[in-house]
């Protein structure tokens, strides 16, 4: 922009020099602020967290490579066990970066954090239908355990329907979020042609 | 149709919120040279201006997903900013300064007529020879960001006080600039 294309207000802003090694400094805090600092308790919580995910996670690859029936049950087990050991590993990395580094984006790596921790939920109840509830009520249908079984797979099953209520309304939200986003995008964009518009037609 | 402004203001919270960095880093090279002048135009120090302006970037980091109504964006961070100024001077201090030059004003004069202040240079300096009250409102008002209503959210008094306090900072930097201009012939 030519300076004398500048409004007032602009120019008033140029007056003010600042000085460049204090302006780089704040310009590093800046960059710095995204992301909180962790305390060593906070580091070994996502340390402890980075554990426990390799280890459900090396847990379901393991029960997604040992069996090779061609069982529907198995398949199914497949099924939700791999995506499952995919999560946990991802989960173990980041958590372990995070804990590694010290410091927490706070934008973007909480919610990742929150969102692989309730996959990784949904995972391993989806897993114990399957590995637990499910044989103790269909293969070993006897007495109590029976009843048990049942009980366990209603509880199992309400709770896959809750995660799966979580997770629909999630995408319906981001959905929601994105198309709003476009809209007003195409609004401005609208605005700005209007303005063009108006400064040719002025012309 | 809306104000170009405000859906842009708009789209940059909505992205915000949803975390994205570009979007905070937009926020943050779109205000940072006005804010900073106008922090700069409350404290002396520069070293302190600075870390008044990371200051202001963290709250408003932390407050942006309550922030519901996106024209409000402007005064919002000019408001936070000033009341992060302010901690850092004292606002006991502070406000007192500005209630003992409230009462030092006679009675406003009808002409609300806005001097001709077009160099942008002489203002500069002449802002830096006012009072902190006059210096605070020449300042938003020069830059142009707010209304008449949004100055007097920013700085918690009613819109008359803020026309009338306008009318004698008005008053006072003319007579700094002419002052200036004499000595100078």
């Amino acid at each position: 922009m030519n300076k004398a294309d500048k409004t007032f207000h602009e120019k008033l802003l140029d007056m003010e020099k600042p000085d460049d090694k204090l302006k780089q400094q704040y310009e590093k805090e800046v960059q710095k602020m995204l992301q909180k600092k962790l305390t060593y308790l906070g580091r070994a919580g996502f340390a402890a967290l980075a554990a426990l995910s390799l280890y459900v996670g090396l847990e379901l690859g393991h029960l997604a490579t040992k069996s090779s029936s061609s069982d529907l049950m198995i398949l199914l087990l497949r099924f939700v066990v791999g995506p499952g050991a995919i999560v946990a590993f991802a989960l173990t990395l980041l958590a372990a970066w995070i804990a590694v580094r010290g410091r927490l984006n706070l934008k973007l790596q909480p919610q990742c954090v929150y969102g692989g921790v309730i996959a990784l939920g949904f995972f391993l109840v989806t897993t114990g239908i399957f590995v637990y509830v499910v044989p103790l009520t269909v293969d070993r249908p006897v007495g109590w355990t029976s009843i048990f079984g049942i009980q366990l797979a209603l509880i199992g099953f309400f709770l896959l329907v809750t995660f799966g209520f979580i997770a629909v309304f999630h995408i319906l939200y981001r959905s929601d979020f994105k198309t709003g986003e476009k809209l007003l995008e195409i609004e401005y964009r609208i605005a700005e042609l209007a303005e063009k518009m108006e400064t040719k037609a002025a012309e | 149709m809306r104000d170009k402004q405000t859906i842009y203001y708009e789209l940059l919270l909505m992205r915000c919120r949803r975390g994205q960095k570009e979007a905070l880093e937009e926020l943050v090279r779109a205000w940072e040279k006005r804010l900073f002048y106008y922090i700069r135009r409350l404290v002396a120090d520069e070293q302190a201006a600075w870390q008044i302006l990371q200051e202001t970037w963290v709250k408003v980091l932390r407050g942006i997903a309550k922030l519901q109504q996106p024209g409000k964006l402007p005064a919002w961070l000019y408001s936070i900013a000033r009341n992060t100024a302010l901690s850092h001077l004292r606002t006991e201090y502070a406000n007192r300064a500005m209630l003992e030059h409230e009462k030092l004003q006679g009675p406003i004069e009808n002409d609300l007529e806005h001097p001709s202040f077009d160099d942008a240079e002489q203002v500069h300096y002449g802002l830096g020879q006012l009072s902190l009250p006059h210096r605070e409102i020449l300042t938003l008002f020069f830059l142009q960001d707010l209304s008449t209503e949004e100055i007097a959210a920013v700085l918690n008094i009613p819109a008359g006080t803020v026309k009338s306090r306008l009318h004698y900072a008005k008053r006072a930097l003319r007579t700094v600039l002419e002052k200036e201009a004499e000595n100078y012939e």
